[in-house]
């Protein structure tokens, strides 16, 4: 009878013991705010274009966190997907083409200046201020800063603002993949050759 | 040789045929002056320079004609004396064939220097052996030597090693690549100037010792540098070292490695481990930089291969066109013309021959389709595993082939995709011709172009980030000041209840006060438009070219007429019951509309103005931070002035504009009726459907500019006025393809 009184008096306590360290360790170790929301939003592209129906990346990265689709942000594209998708552990989908399709080459705003009346409009639908000027004033864009996110084309009265491809200099280049036509072996190139020649 | 050097080795490499015999057997020869020298500004690694001179200056040899940028960054000088003409984009001789910003000189052919002499002689110094480092980098940096073994790193930032102790210097004189021989003829022939420049070399780093790799199938440079060893009585600091010939040891870790047998880690550098690795030509430069004040102009440079008649080396001014050094060698162009800068393994093929010399381009190959087919089909890898023999730094080409294929880089980069030297031996021994390297160097570029996005991806983040934060801080300001206000009114609004004073019909007053000022103010608008139509309307009569918008014109202008009639009216209308108002309210207040008060208001206003705008003067001669303030301060003040001139004028007219109305009508319709006629004959019978289709498009965009204005006068923001603007003008637009419609419609 002892013994079992010993028993479940030893139990108690180290079930005490545990229960108070985890409870202290999840008070002291306690991690503000939701990694998981950190980790997308590292992922996502940061245009910052609102294309996926969220106002911004991190607004996403949350929606993503609490189940939102992660097929819905065109300028990230299927690179993108991929990456949340090996981070969420969940199966890649192709990018949902409601939310416009992914472009080819990134872009940037270009403002046609002398058409400018200077309204402001498009400074303050820039999220990431790279739009310079001011009331009645002249607008430029500064190309460095541009994400290429297309919100400053709509709200332009007069339509002045068109997005053009970056363009590349030498140092921006690079090579670019050989093309892979039909791997042949030694002795297909033999008949290929033969035929050419005939 | 004084010591004797235990020679290491290192893996991998092939010995793919030499080809060095057909340019080394003749001496260095000048070339001539071409007709025009094409200086890119990125000639080296880092910022390009940015230039100095302006085009239309005449420019001496020597003389910097821009200037480096940024710490990593090399000047450049006029390679020969003469005039700018132009400065501008055009092709420059890198793998991509793009344009870039490059200085065009035209060489008067005196080939005058300027004024230039050794560092000694510049410091005024006695001995020149004891120059300080600082003066000694400072001259490198000036002269703008930039590695001239291929890659062009700006010679003076790999010289500045920081913390790093230097204990070994070594000089690549290995010149491993096929064909090449520029750097075997330099140590032949100026063998003196090397060991010069290793000399130099040796002082600003501090090294004790200085190895000076050359491969054993150089004997020629060899002797020529161990004589020149005697000479300079510098045999125990430097040594010549023969290694064997093998491809890659001219690689910087190759030569190294073969050297002192220590390996670069990976991802580190050189100096990590003590020492500092320059090319043979690079110490020549220096010598002569240093000692004789000349800037790097030129370069030699070989011309070889099956299709130049005379193959050999030549001194060649920067910017010279390959095309000219062709000529000079005898270059019968092939049916598949194909010319290479660089050697066989690692240059590249030139998409024209109008491209020009550079800093780093030590040789020029070109060679006929049989001495080197061009690439046959790639065939299946078989993974026979001959590249990873071949490969001299270790990595597994094969693998990395697949990643890069498969576009996998992450695990490209696992295996350490960077450091492959893209010295092209894994190419050279597969069997299927697989180009390998092509495969590297576009795994390279995705991942530092991926590693670009996702840095400017972090700064959009936190351009992103902060706008938000300063929005909401903002929003904050605005309520608390809103707040403040609000408490503000409160209490005055007690303090005025306390007073007794009863007032009569308060509301009454301000509500048709209001009224009244908009119908002032919509009357103002409608006179400027029909000043404006007037205006654009005698434009029109008097160019036959825009007779066509006449109608437009007109219509407009009757139309606006039209309005300022209901608008006079209505004013009347306001202005009688705004009257009655106040008389009941005060009557000792006098009418507040009345053409004498106005127009005091208009004059006060004025006046504010002109002391606004002064401040504003004042505040940006002396570059005040309140300059936007009292910018916003000026704008408003304007806005007030142009009201109150608006409202004293529409009191002045409130009583004639009826008829001057009307009169204004009369005399317009007169003359459209004169006009019309001719319009109608003058203007070509545009195309009816097109006129209809810029109709409903106009009509759109009317659409859609009042639907903003709407939203933005609801919001209260304060592009509303920009936005009437624009809708005005897009109005205009509309009436005047409706006017032009309906005259087609007539025709």
């Amino acid at each position: 009878m002892s013994t079992i009184i010993i028993a479940i008096v030893v139990l108690a306590s180290l079930a005490a013991l545990f229960g108070a360290l985890l409870g202290f360790a999840s008070v002291r170790f306690r991690v503000e705010g939701n990694p998981v929301v950190d980790q997308v939003n590292d992922l996502l592209p940061q245009t910052q274009c609102g294309q996926c129906g969220f106002p911004g990346c991190k607004p996403y990265a949350e929606a993503i966190a609490d189940g939102e689709k992660i097929n819905k942000c065109p300028p990230g594209g299927e690179s993108t997907i991929q990456a949340l998708a090996d981070l969420l552990g969940v199966e890649p989908e192709p990018l949902d083409a409601e939310h416009g399709a992914e472009k080819d080459v990134p872009m940037v705003a270009y403002i046609r200046e002398d058409e400018c009346i200077g309204c402001t409009k498009c400074i303050q639908a820039c999220p990431v201020d790279a739009i310079l000027g001011a009331a009645k004033q002249m607008h430029t864009v500064i190309v460095d800063e541009c994400t290429g996110c297309d919100l400053c084309v709509e709200p332009c009265p007069v339509d002045c603002i068109d997005m053009v491809p970056q363009s590349t200099d030498t140092s921006s280049w690079y090579w670019q993949a050989p093309t892979t036509g039909v791997e042949l072996i030694a002795t297909d190139r033999r008949s290929l050759k033969t035929e050419a020649h005939a | 040789m004084t010591h004797l050097i235990q020679l290491h080795e290192f893996d991998g490499g092939i010995h793919p045929p030499e080809n060095k015999r057909q340019s080394n057997s003749r001496p260095i020869r000048k070339a001539s002056l071409p007709s025009e020298l094409v200086l890119p500004l990125h000639q080296h690694i880092g910022a390009p320079a940015n230039p100095v001179v302006a085009v239309g200056d005449t420019v001496l040899k020597g003389q910097v004609i821009a200037e480096p940028e940024g710490f990593v960054s090399a000047p450049l000088h006029a390679p020969t004396s003469g005039k700018i003409s132009a400065i501008e984009a055009r092709q420059v001789p890198h793998a991509s064939g793009l344009s870039e910003t490059c200085i065009v000189i035209e060489p008067d052919g005196e080939d005058t220097w300027v004024e230039h002499q050794g560092l000694c002689d510049t410091l005024g110094l006695d001995h020149c052996d004891d120059i300080p480092v600082d003066k000694l980098l400072e001259r490198i940096r000036d002269c703008g030597i930039a590695g001239m073994g291929g890659a062009g790193f700006p010679t003076a930032v790999k010289l500045n090693t920081g913390k790093h102790k230097i204990d070994t210097l070594i000089l690549n004189g290995a010149e491993c690549e096929p064909y090449i021989t520029a750097d075997d003829m330099l140590m032949r022939e100026h063998a003196s100037e090397v060991i010069r420049g290793a000399q130099i070399l040796l002082q600003i780093l501090g090294a004790e010792r200085c190895l000076i790799g050359v491969e054993d199938n150089k004997p020629e440079a060899i002797a020529a540098l161990d004589d020149a060893l005697v000479q300079h009585n510098e045999e125990h600091h430097i040594d010549v070292v023969t290694i064997p010939t093998k491809y890659p040891s001219g690689g910087e870790k190759q030569l190294i490695q073969i050297l002192t047998g220590k390996e670069v880690p990976s991802g580190g550098i050189p100096a990590s481990l003590g020492i500092v690795c320059q090319n043979v030509g690079t110490a020549a430069a220096i010598a002569d930089a240093v000692d004789f004040g000349r800037p790097l102009i030129s370069r030699i440079t070989t011309v070889t291969g099956d299709a130049v008649r005379d193959k050999g080396n030549w001194e060649v001014l920067l910017g010279t066109p390959v095309s000219h050094l062709l000529s000079l060698s005898g270059y019968r162009p092939a049916k598949r013309e194909r010319v290479v800068m660089g050697g066989p393994m690692m240059g590249f093929a030139l998409p024209t021959t109008e491209l020009p010399v550079v800093k780093t381009t030590n040789c020029l190959l070109a060679p006929t389709e049989k001495e080197l087919p061009t690439n046959n089909p790639a065939m299946a890898c078989i993974r026979c595993g001959l590249c990873a023999d071949a490969c001299p730094a270790d990595l597994l080409p094969q693998q990395l082939y697949w990643f890069s294929k498969a576009q996998e880089f992450d695990k490209a980069e696992q295996h350490n995709l960077f450091d492959c030297i893209e010295c092209g031996a894994c190419s050279y021994v597969c069997p299927s011709e697989i180009p390998l390297v092509q495969y590297y160097r576009f795994s390279k570029g995705a991942i530092r172009e991926e590693r670009a996005a996702a840095e400017k991806a972090e700064q959009a983040r936190i351009r992103y980030e902060a706008r938000i934060e300063r929005q909401e801080r903002e929003k904050a300001e605005k309520e608390a000041k809103r707040k403040a206000r609000a408490e503000a009114a409160a209490k005055a609004q007690s303090v005025k209840k306390e007073a007794p004073a009863a007032k009569a019909s308060p509301v009454a007053e301000p509500a048709a006060n209001a009224d009244l000022e908009k119908l002032q103010k919509q009357l103002a608008a409608a006179q400027a438009a029909v000043a404006k139509t007037k205006e654009k309307l005698e434009a029109a009569r008097e160019d036959p070219e825009k007779a066509d918008k006449i109608p437009a014109f007109e219509s407009a202008l009757a139309k606006t007429q039209d309005k300022i009639k209901t608008l006079a009216k209505d004013i009347a209308a306001a202005k009688k019951a705004a009257k009655s108002a106040p008389a009941a309210a005060g009557p000792d207040k006098g009418d507040p509309n009345s053409p004498e008060r106005l127009q005091k208001k208009w004059e006060t206003a004025a006046a504010r103005l002109e002391t606004a705008r002064k401040r504003l003067a004042d505040a940006e001669a002396n570059g005040a931070d309140t300059v936007d303030a009292l910018r916003a301060g000026v704008e408003k003040q304007e806005a007030r002035v142009a009201e109150a001139k608006a409202a004293y004028e529409a009191s002045l007219n409130s009583d004639a504009s009826a008829s001057t109305g009307a009169s204004l009508e009369t005399a317009v319709s007169n003359n459209a009726g004169t006009d019309n006629t001719s319009a109608e004959t003058v203007a070509a019978k545009p195309n009816s459907e097109q006129l209809q289709k810029k109709l409903l498009a106009q009509k759109d965009r009317v659409e859609k500019a009042k639907e903003r204005l709407e939203m933005a006068r609801a919001e209260g923001l304060d592009s509303v006025e920009a936005l009437e603007k624009a809708l005005n003008k897009q109005l205009d637009k509309l009436a005047a393809f409706e006017a032009q419609a309906s005259t087609t419609g007539e025709v």
